[in-house]
Parts: C-alpha cells; structure tokens; sequence
C-alpha cells in the first residue's frame, strides 16, 4: 500500500505543482494523500522561491503578523546556494490530532559539489478544511512564538 | 585574649562602615575574551538550524576541566550537562540540533570524556539527547549555555607534546582542592543548513573562582559553590541603557543568566534566583531613533507591562521583534529598576539597571548577523561609594577611599577637632558629626564638642539612628544608611541579644550567631 501512495504522491507532485525538478518522496507515515500533497507542495514552492505561493500555505495569522517582504527574505537564506530540492522523506508522526498534525522531516538538498539533509519537525494545523503550514523560528519570527 | 581580640576585630569591622574596599576579587566581564566562566547568551536548533560552539584552553601550560550545561529559555531548565577535559592549547567542539527526531547534542571530540573513561572521537561520535521540558512549558530549540571552569592543573606533556586526556581525568578524580585560572575562551556559530551562517558573540567571565568539585548530574547554576555570588555576577554585568542599531523587523536577544527560575511548581508559580528578579519582572522603556534624530518612545512603568511583547521580558532568553516606526535607525534601551544586595564579604551592592546580556539579529535581504550592543554600566555603590563603571571593568585601582577633604558635606574626612569646627560639624569621640547628631546621642555642643548627659561615657551609648539624615548616619558610629529604602537603622553589631538581633532590618538583616564561642548580632 505505502508503494502506491508513493507512486501517487509523486505523480502528483510532479504533474500538480508544476516544478521544474523531479522529486522523489519517501512516506513512512500513514496520513490522508491530500495533506502529504500540500506538504510537498509548500517545500517545492519555498525552494522554487514561489514566495507567494508557499505564503499562502502559512497559516493564517503568520500571514497577518508577518510582511511579505520579510517571509521572502527568510525563504531566500535558504536558497543562497541554490540548492536543488530533490527528496523529500516523511519520516515520523510526532504528533496528531483531529486539527493538527506534527511529523518529522527530512529535505535532500543537491548542491553543486554535495548533497545535505536537513532535518526538522514540521507542523501543520487544518483550518476550514484546509492545510496550513505553522512557520516556527524563533530567531527571525520570535512574534511568532 | 586572642579569641576576644578576634572577636572585636569581627564586631567592629560589622559595626564600622567600610570607607576603603578591594575592587580586584570579584568577576568581572573579561576585557580580553578569557576567563573562568563562559556564557552562550543563545543557541537555537530545528528548521534547518544547527548551533556550533567551541571551548579554547588559550593556556600553554595548564589543562583545564569545565563542565558544559546546556539551558532552556524560558526557564532554565538544564537540559544536559557533562564535563570536558582540556589540554594546553586543546579545543572542545560540539554542535546542537534537531536529528532523528529530536534535539540533541553531537560530538567528534575527544575532549568529552564520559565516567567510564570512554572519550568521543571520529570514529566514536556520541549524541546527548536534550531532557525533556518540563511541564511541556520548558523549550529545547533554544535556550542558552555555560561553561565553568572546575579547575586547572599542571600536567607535565608526553613525549609527544601533549597531555593525555586519561591523565587530566585521573587528576581531577583524585583532585580535593579547585584551582580556576583564567585561561577559558570560546566561539558560537549558527548555521542554517547548507545556506547561511552567522556568529553569536560569546560573553566571558573573570575570576568566577568556582570552589567545588563540578560533577556530571549534579545541579551547578551561576552563584553556587564559587568565590562570587549571584549579588556580584549581577553587579558585574549590570548595564542601565543599551544602544540597538536595528534595520526594520531586526531582533533584539536578551538574556537573563541569572533569573534562574527553573520550571514552575505545582501551583505554577515560578521563583527566580537572582536579587534583580525580586519581587518582579525587568521593566524597561524603548526609545527608537531614526537616522535623522527623530524618536518615538514605548515605555511600561508599571509592570505587568500592557500587551505588547516588545516591552515583556518574562523568561530567561527574550527575544523581541524591534518594532519600530521607522525603517532604520537605533533604539535606546533605558533599565531603570534599583537593586541592593550583598555580596560575600556582606558587603551592600547597589546598582540601576540590568544584568542583562544584549544582542541583537539583523535580518535582511542580504542575509543574517548577529552583534554585540553597546551600553552603559549601570549606576553603582559599594558600601555607599560610588564605583560605577570600576566594578563591572575591574579597572586598575586596587582600592577606593572616598575624598580626604574635610568640608560641612564630608565631615568624615575631618580629622582634628578644629578643621571639624572649621566645617561647622561637632567633635565627638574621635570623629566629627553635624550637631543634630549630636543631639540624637542625646549631647549637648560645648566648645564644639558634643559631650553626652551623664558623663559623656562615649564608647558605650546606643546611638539613636531612627530619623537621621545619609550624612548624619553615615557620621555616627554604630549606624548603617540604607541607600534603598533611604533610612538610617542601627548596625547589627548594636544589637546585644537575640530576640532583638533577628528581628532588626538595617538594610542588611540582622542574625543571632556563635563567633569564636561568642554570641553576636552580624548582617545575614
């Protein structure tokens, strides 16, 4: 079952997100195919430097507290080498309940002369159906805290 | 004889106001980057962030153990702790961050070396998960990190020109007596993974002195088991205004090491170590400035301070969006709030402002930086003299007395009862006072002598300090000016029974103890 989802998830990342590189997707955790979409999804736009794209998936009071202009700075740290984002490995459920949902993740970056794993907790909450993601970094957004 | 000698050495140095004192054996912030202590104002770890932190023995000589203790921001809970064993010249390295679920420490360095005598390396990295919050409130993404010198010693090199880590553990198994030399240094770097990278200065500390064995699960905090107490770290980092360059949407870090408030109790109250957190929480006030000297100010006077998170500092490490009005400019932050305290030799303190470690995050289009702020000391007294500045920089003089020259506002630098005649004071067994004291000893001034009713028996008369202005306290033997409170109360050498001892407050609180088998009343 979890090879299908797989195969689902990539084609949908490939065919929906409209990126430029393929990624692969490695899912370990048993959640709802919609939710592993837009989490992909947000990853590819914050890479892509799709600023509007992956603002729009924060969630809704990160939106209001937080400008455009600044959330396109904090993606653009990110990107200074131009990494290449090209897995993306859900490793983990840390935590879950009916509106939000926290899971381990693992990003494979490729640079020119190396590839990086970076790892985080990743969480995101489920507002009027929808899923937003819940920007956390208490250096840069310490409003958000 | 000897014993009573002793003792009226110790009553009379408690009944005597200090005029002369030693500014050279209490920490200090370190001027040069070394010392026997080391505080990390901030580490933070998840969303692709990693910090990295050295520990540098700059001695050539001498190696050196540290324990590392790692601490949450909002409380500071410890979320781990080991030792480290340094040899001369040697470098601890150690990095935390969020892998495999969860957040930990990881070393390659072999200078962290566990009971078992098992020391990590390359081919033996080891990884510390960080404790568990507490109550869920504590957090692990950041927090901040201290370094305590335990001891040094002088270890003979090896053939090979280095100590063995082995031996610095034997030794210090074996070691009773802690010898601290300032010899500590360090670096903190924080990297978004892959991408950016930033430093994060690192505030050294000197001639901490700590005097106990540090061992690994033992709690170890900031003011315990050391020549210095929390009185005088506070003192030593004091600072009243700050100065924050800031970019708009920049981040202030400000750091309380020692609010210590561990996690709440089970009614969720919570209690802070250090003086400066009691009764409450800083109060500060912020005024922005632009480029061109344009200001605007927020202030809270009155805590709890109105909703704004820009003017709350309630945890350990507080970090504050600068939101200011303008695009670019600087903020000046103001700590008004006066603290006494005592420091080990039951000397007062007295300063304005915070011990506070300030930093401050700029964040732009070009990238990531974190710098230092410059301040000013906060306004100090030791004993009533003002050594502002000198006690937080341990500057040269070795010791202060206050001005020699006799005048109607220094009666105490009057010598000879004519230059105290000469001022307009009263001479009055050996010293010269003003003439309301003289009357509060219950005297009369004859030829500019104060001489008491019944005898003028000078020596034994309780003095009457209740009601005395800080002069005429200040003038009159066996009274002690309370500059907080701005009163004038008997010194607890005056005091000749218990009941009446432990129930005093001359500022300093009074206890009933047995000194060299005698019973007196001495400052707590």
């Amino acid at each position: 079952m979890s090879k299908w989802w797989l195969l689902v998830v990539v084609f949908l990342a490939v065919g929906c997100s409209g990126i430029r590189h393929q990624i692969k997707v490695e899912n370990q955790v048993e959640l709802d195919k919609e939710f592993i979409r837009r989490v992909v999804s947000y990853w590819q736009n914050r890479y892509n430097l799709e600023v509007k794209s992956a603002f729009s998936q924060e969630a809704p009071y990160v939106q209001e507290m937080v400008s455009l202009e600044k959330y396109a700075n904090y993606l653009k740290l990110y990107v200074k080498q131009t990494p290449i984002l090209t897995k993306v490995s859900l490793k983990k459920v840390t935590k879950q309940n009916k509106s939000d949902v926290c899971l381990d993740v693992e990003l494979f970056l490729r640079y020119k002369d190396k590839t990086v794993k970076r790892e985080l907790e990743d969480c995101w909450l489920k507002l009027r159906k929808t899923w937003y993601h819940v920007l956390r970094n208490p250096l840069i957004f310490p409003e958000l805290n | 004889m000897k014993k009573v000698c002793l003792l009226l050495t110790v009553v009379l140095l408690w009944a005597t106001p200090l005029l002369a004192f030693n500014l050279n054996d209490h920490v200090t912030v370190s001027t040069n980057g070394k010392g026997d202590l080391l505080i990390y104002p901030m580490y933070i770890a998840g969303d692709g962030i990693y910090t990295q932190f050295t520990v540098i023995n700059t001695s050539n000589t001498r190696s050196a153990v540290a324990k590392v203790v790692v601490r949450g921001a909002k409380y500071s809970q410890e979320l781990l702790d080991f030792l480290i064993f340094l040899s001369p010249n040697d470098v601890f390295k150690a990095k935390i961050e969020y892998v495999n679920g969860q957040y930990q420490l990881t070393t390659t360095d072999g200078s962290l070396c566990l009971a078992n005598g098992e020391c990590a390396s390359s081919d033996n990295p080891m990884s510390f998960p960080l404790a568990a919050p507490c109550d869920g409130q504590e957090v692990q993404n950041y927090g901040y990190i201290e370094v305590f010198e335990a001891t040094t010693f002088n270890i003979a090199k090896g053939e090979d020109g280095t100590v063995s880590k082995q031996t610095i553990v034997n030794n210090y198994a074996e070691a009773e007596r802690m010898t601290t030399e300032n010899i500590l240094s360090g670096m903190e770097e924080v990297f978004l993974t892959g991408s950016d990278y930033t430093t994060i200065p690192v505030t050294v500390l000197k001639s901490y002195g700590n005097n106990q064995k540090l061992t690994v699960g033992a709690l170890t905090s900031l003011g315990a088991g050391s020549n210095n107490n929390l009185c005088e770290i506070e003192s030593a980092l004091s600072k009243e205004n700050l100065v924050i360059p800031y970019y708009q949407g920049s981040v202030s870090i400000f750091t309380f090491p020692t609010k210590l408030s561990s996690c709440p109790d089970s009614d969720g109250n919570i209690v802070a170590q250090g003086p400066y957190f009691d009764p409450v929480n800083p109060v500060y006030s912020l005024n922005y400035y632009d480029l061109e000297e344009h200001t605007h100010t927020s202030q809270c006077l009155v805590s709890p301070c109105p909703e704004n998170p820009e003017l709350n500092l309630p945890d350990e490490v507080n970090l504050i969006t600068l939101n200011s009005p303008f695009e670019e400019g600087w903020a000046r932050a103001v700590f008004g709030k006066s603290v006494a305290c005592l420091d080990l030799s039951g000397s007062q303190i007295q300063y304005t402002g915070s011990p506070v470690i300030p930093l401050v995050v700029h964040f732009t289009s070009d990238g990531l930086s974190v710098d230092t702020v410059a301040y000013d000391y906060a306004t100090m007294n030791y004993n009533g003299q003002d050594v502002t500045g000198i006690y937080q920089a341990g500057l040269a003089a070795s010791t202060v007395t206050p001005s020699e020259e006799c005048s109607p506002n220094n009666l105490a630098a009057c010598t000879t009862q004519v230059s105290c005649n000469g001022a307009g004071g009263v001479w009055y067994n050996n010293s010269c006072i003003t003439s309301d004291a003289c009357s509060n000893l219950g005297g009369s001034v004859q030829d500019g002598v104060c001489v008491i009713s019944g005898g003028g028996d000078t020596g034994t008369t309780v003095p009457q300090c209740d009601g005395l202005g800080e002069n005429d306290c200040k003038n009159t033997d066996g009274c002690i000016w309370n500059p907080l409170m701005g009163t004038c109360s008997l010194n607890c050498g005056q005091y000749t029974d218990e009941t009446s001892c432990n129930s005093a407050f001359d500022g300093n609180s009074c206890q009933w103890q047995n000194v060299l088998g005698m019973d007196v009343c001495v400052p707590k």
